[in-house]
């Protein structure tokens, strides 16, 4: 610029800051008489000119000895000694645990007089500016959540350089440790599950996205109830201490200006598809959509839950391989078996709605939390009065009730087939209970003289699902099939070469062709 | 404490260094690290035990280390001040250098250096890019971008800073504040240049 130029640019700007604010505007225009460079020139350092007045402030020896000592701070492990410290107002008590979003501590909060947990950020977040602003940021966001059925953020601090969150102290277990390959029972996977449901819904209301919801990320207290853990964190860990980029939000970051940090989630390298072991926890559950790394939206959730159901009601893992390559071609391209193909508890009802939250295409699956709670309720009623129908309904038709009274005959015995969709009220139900009791060893005692009663009368009506177990495309057709006589496994084979498929797990094992042969 | 040169060899050191004797920087450095590394144990410090250390004082008591200005006559002193504070900004930026993260090479960032440095781990980079364009703002007006060395780097009021540039104390305001916009105007442009 010339000096000349700039001598101007200098005078009027500092002419601007004589004056008021509404009238800096007018002065401009009126000082650069029409010369657009020049008002450009001197409006666009006026922007600055909030900003400006901390900027420097501080010495650069000052700047460089306290990046220094945040640096050197972070690059300590957090020391085992923390352990009867107190920080801030919380004194630390034992160690709960450590995992991939940091180490956990009980501690006592000296003015409250209550235990908290406080969780640590793994060092290599701690490090990443931008983490960490994401990271409070999200924290602030989750600790407006005020939900019985997620643990809830006091509180947001730093020591040493390493941030911490406050949070609720529970007590139990996660679900994680809760299924270790059991399938919990029917009616307490649809109480935990209605519960999460709720969470989900008033977390999504607010248009915050978990991200990352997985057994471990589910806590089941003492009491029974179930707690999300971790809430918008996920778009921090994703997989990202691993190399993976943590997730990000379309709207916010934008603006930020850093495309290469906020393309919609995590996405992938070469290493993470053959490397294995790494992060398998979280990719276990991730939605189609998140392993391709695609925009995320609520209905991300809601695929990933449906996972957790799945795993919840069968005690296996809807997608499993052992890289996680293997684990991402399941999670894109493979149905898992019905849930009650592993778990014959599992009514046909509950294999439909956990299928249905893990439809591939977020369009075909549950669209909101809300209506995959309502689905949850619903089948949970039917659960119960399915119990208690199923036995009514034995006796409905095989035997004559003659203890009952005519009036509560009317009220109580309905068919079955209606009571599945009739609300029982509170009195019905339990009238229903009592005189089901008594039928019940009238039935039994009926049952077993006539021989017509055995424990598999549940089971004597098999329900038929259609499922497709070949993807068959029309570049690769599936040429040639065969079943095993027990059922287990399919065998076919396409353009690549044999393959055998287990049914009930969808595991497929290649047989690759040679070259040279053709399969036609 | 200071270990190595006393203050009075401090000052032939940069006397020798302003004529041109590269190795006298090479013994200043190690006085300057020495006092940042102490600088940043206090903060450390501070932060565990949840205390608040005035911090200015603890920084004009490292200036002060570095650099005695008692034995000084007052033209000395003024030159004493330019020279230390260029001294400075040269060692602090090699030592921002030093151990720049690979990854703030590969992307953009937003100039923090007005954010609370505790969190800050990207002073380097800042300190780097602060540098950059304090040489563009020196193109145009050196005497802000001398205003800016003596009070950023060299840790000087205004009141020192007019002493050495011999200019009024009005002056230097009106310069350091027109410099403060102009260079986060150009650190933010860079930004999106690059991102």
């Amino acid at each position: 610029m010339e000096p000349e130029r700039w001598r101007k640019v200098e005078q009027i700007y500092h002419s601007v800051l004589e004056r008021d604010e509404s009238e800096r505007k007018r002065y401009v225009e009126a000082a650069c008489a029409g010369d657009e460079t020049l008002r450009r020139e001197v409006e666009s350092l006026l922007a600055y000119e909030d900003k400006a007045e901390k900027f420097m402030e501080a010495p650069a020896l000052e700047v460089a000895g306290e990046g220094l000592a945040a640096e050197e701070a972070r690059s300590q492990p957090l020391p085992e000694a923390i352990i009867g410290k107190t920080i801030s107002h919380y004194r630390v008590l034992e160690k709960l645990g450590g995992g991939g979003m940091g180490v956990v501590y009980k501690a006592e909060d000296t003015r409250l007089g209550r235990f908290v947990a406080l969780k640590f950020l793994p060092e290599e977040l701690a490090g990443d500016r931008q983490a960490l602003e994401r990271f409070k940021r999200e924290a602030r966001a989750a600790s407006a959540l005020n939900h019985p059925n997620i643990c809830t953020i006091y509180d947001i601090g730093e020591v040493d350089g390493r941030p911490f969150i406050g949070m609720e102290s529970l007590e139990g277990q996660t679900l994680k440790q809760r299924i270790q390959d059991k399938p919990l029972p029917v009616e307490q996977a649809l109480e935990l599950g209605i519960q999460v449901a709720d969470a989900l819904e008033a977390a999504h209301s607010k248009g915050i996205v978990h991200r990352d919801m997985k057994p471990a990320n589910i806590f089941v207290t003492t009491r029974g109830s179930a707690k999300i853990l971790d809430f918008g964190l996920a778009k921090l860990s994703g997989v990202g201490a691993h190399g993976m980029r943590p997730a990000g939000d379309g709207a916010g970051e934008e603006e930020e200006g850093h495309p290469h940090l906020t393309a919609g989630t995590a996405f992938l390298t070469d290493e993470h598809l053959t490397s294995p072991g790494v992060a398998m926890g979280t990719v276990a559950y991730m939605s189609p959509e998140q392993a391709r790394g695609e925009e995320l939206d609520a209905r991300t959730d809601l695929f990933s839950f449906g996972a957790v159901l799945y795993e919840m009601t069968t005690g296996r893992r809807a997608f499993s391989g052992n890289t996680t390559a293997l684990m991402f071609d399941a999670l894109l391209h493979h149905e898992p078996a019905p849930p009650s193909e592993l778990n014959t508890n599992v009514p046909a009802d509950l294999d439909r709605l956990i299928l249905r939250t893990l439809e591939k295409d977020r369009e075909m699956r549950y669209q909101t939390a809300s209506d995959l709670k309502a689905d949850l309720k619903r089948l949970r009623r039917e659960h119960e009065s399915g119990r208690t129908m199923s036995r009514q309904s034995a006796i409905d038709v095989k035997s004559e009730p003659a203890s009952l009274l005519e009036s509560d005959r009317e009220t109580q015995l309905v068919d079955s087939s209606t009571a599945r969709h009739t609300r029982l009220s509170a009195r019905a139900r339990y009238v229903a209970l009592s005189v089901s009791g008594v039928l019940l060893l009238a039935v039994v005692a009926t049952g077993l003289k006539l021989g017509w009663f055995s424990p598999t009368l549940r089971e004597s009506l098999p329900e038929f699902t259609q499922r497709q177990l070949t993807a068959n495309p029309s570049d690769d057709p599936v040429i040639r099939t065969a079943i095993s006589p027990d059922g287990k496994y399919l065998a076919y084979t396409d353009l690549t070469g044999i393959h055998l498929l287990l049914v009930n797990t969808g595991e497929n094992r290649l047989l690759s062709a040679p070259e040279e042969f053709c399969f036609r | 404490m200071l270990t190595g040169p006393s203050p009075h060899e401090v000052t032939q050191l940069l006397q020798a260094w302003t004529d041109g004797d590269q190795m006298a920087l090479e013994k200043l450095m190690p006085l300057v690290y020495g006092e940042l590394h102490r600088l940043a144990k206090h903060y450390m410090a501070r932060e565990r035990s949840g205390q608040t250390l005035q911090t200015t004082a603890l920084v004009n008591e490292a200036y002060l280390k570095l650099v005695d200005t008692h034995q000084m006559n007052w033209r000395s002193r003024a030159h004493f001040f330019a020279v230390s504070a260029q001294l400075m900004r040269r060692i602090l930026i090699d030592f921002a250098r030093s151990r720049r993260s690979l990854k703030r090479e590969a992307g953009q960032h937003a100039v923090s250096l007005d954010e609370a440095p505790a969190v800050s781990l990207e002073w380097r980079a800042d300190l780097v890019a602060l540098d950059d364009a304090l040489n563009a703002l020196a193109a145009i007006d050196a005497r802000k971008s001398e205003v800016v060395q003596l009070r950023f780097f060299g840790g000087l009021s205004v009141e020192e800073t007019a002493e050495v540039l011999r200019v009024s104390a009005e002056t230097v305001k009106r310069d350091w504040k027109l410099a403060k916009v102009w260079l986060l105007r150009e650190l933010n442009r860079d930004d999106k240049d690059g991102a």
